[in-house]
């Protein structure tokens, strides 16, 4: 009973967990370009 | 519907419950979001409270001392006398109005110039303590530098980017109004999520108390899931990430998220206290005549 709410955050966090991996470096180029942009040099 | 006759006034009773209960998780997970998302879009005293941070001005603080000793030594003058000027409050000071600034531009679309740091003192500081037989260069361009370098340690953004991209927003947008719009997201999600939680009740009918095993799952899966995030983007390491831009942002991106984190990480667990609360209570409810969760539907 107590564990039911892992039914719900289990399902998440994993697609959270592959998302981050499977397009991290991708973002992370573009957040680098981004700061880049905004940032003084 | 009645559980006590085993019959269900609606097919696939538990089927849509279950539905129900992701939807009211997912509109649980938009509140805490919005409620978010809101904070620093509108909040000023959040702004304020990262440019005053402590630590933050600490940081600044020695990053400015270690530009002006560097540049005392290239060009001549005494560093001390400069470090009196750029005190910790004047950089208090400094920081609350670009704070104030920035909030106005954020929450307003409001593009007026950045307030400049200029100190009359500085110019005589510097002039006095340099030897001019021997100086390199006029005291204004140093001067100028001293400025340069202190704006860009308390504000490190291109500020000009930031009013013309605002600028262009504002003309295809009303800047104040969305803004006044998505304060209103945080309490359209409670209401989605009311409501969401109302159907479920109406779903298990006359023994209502059945919906606190789906409202806690709900809750706490949320909670659950908001401190999963949180422990992701934390092994993301997103400080570091805009360290190797800027040392002096990195520092006020901590802050913020550390403010933010705490409201997040509150949220949750507000969540998670209401959602075993469900489970607990729909527990001492059913717990004496099942041996599972779901033997009572």
């Amino acid at each position: 009973m107590y564990f039911l709410p892992l039914t719900v955050a289990v399902p998440i966090i994993a697609v959270m967990v592959l998302a981050v991996l499977r397009f991290w470096p991708e973002i992370r180029k573009l957040l680098s370009i981004l700061i880049k942009l905004v940032v003084k040099a | 519907m009645n559980a006590q006759n085993g019959k269900k006034a609606f097919p696939y009773e538990r089927g849509f419950a279950w539905v129900l209960t992701f939807l009211l998780a997912g509109c649980l997970a938009i509140t805490i979001l919005s409620t978010l998302t809101v904070q620093i879009l509108t909040n000023a005293g959040l702004h304020l409270g990262v440019a005053t941070d402590g630590a933050v001005i600490d940081s600044q603080l020695s990053h400015i001392h270690a530009n002006v000793d560097m540049l005392a030594e290239e060009y001549g003058f005494s560093a001390e006398a400069v470090k009196k000027i750029i005190s910790r409050e004047e950089l208090l000071r400094v920081n609350g109005e670009i704070a104030a600034w920035w909030s106005h531009l954020l929450s307003e679309g409001d593009t007026a110039t950045m307030p400049r740091w200029y100190s009359p003192d500085l110019e005589e500081a510097v002039a006095s303590s340099m030897n001019r037989e021997t100086a390199q260069m006029d005291p204004q361009t140093i001067v100028a530098d001293l400025t340069e370098m202190v704006e860009r340690t308390v504000f490190p953004l291109r500020e000009t980017l930031l009013t013309t991209g605002m600028d262009l927003v504002n003309k295809r947008a009303d800047v104040p109004g969305v803004v006044r719009s998505a304060t209103k997201l945080p309490m359209l999600g409670l209401v989605m999520s009311l409501a969401v939680a109302g159907l479920i009740a109406l779903l298990m009918g006359r023994e209502m108390i059945r919906s606190l095993k789906y409202y806690g799952t709900a809750a706490a899966g949320t909670g659950f899931s908001v401190l999963g995030a949180m422990v992701i983007l934390l092994c993301l390491g997103p400080k570091a990430m805009v360290a190797e831009a800027s040392q002096p942002l990195a520092g006020e991106v901590g802050s913020l998220l550390g403010k933010i984190g705490w409201e997040a990480g509150l949220g949750a667990l507000l969540l998670l206290a209401a959602g075993y609360a469900c489970l607990i209570l729909y527990r001492r409810k059913y717990g004496k005549t099942i041996t599972g969760g779901d033997q009572t539907e």
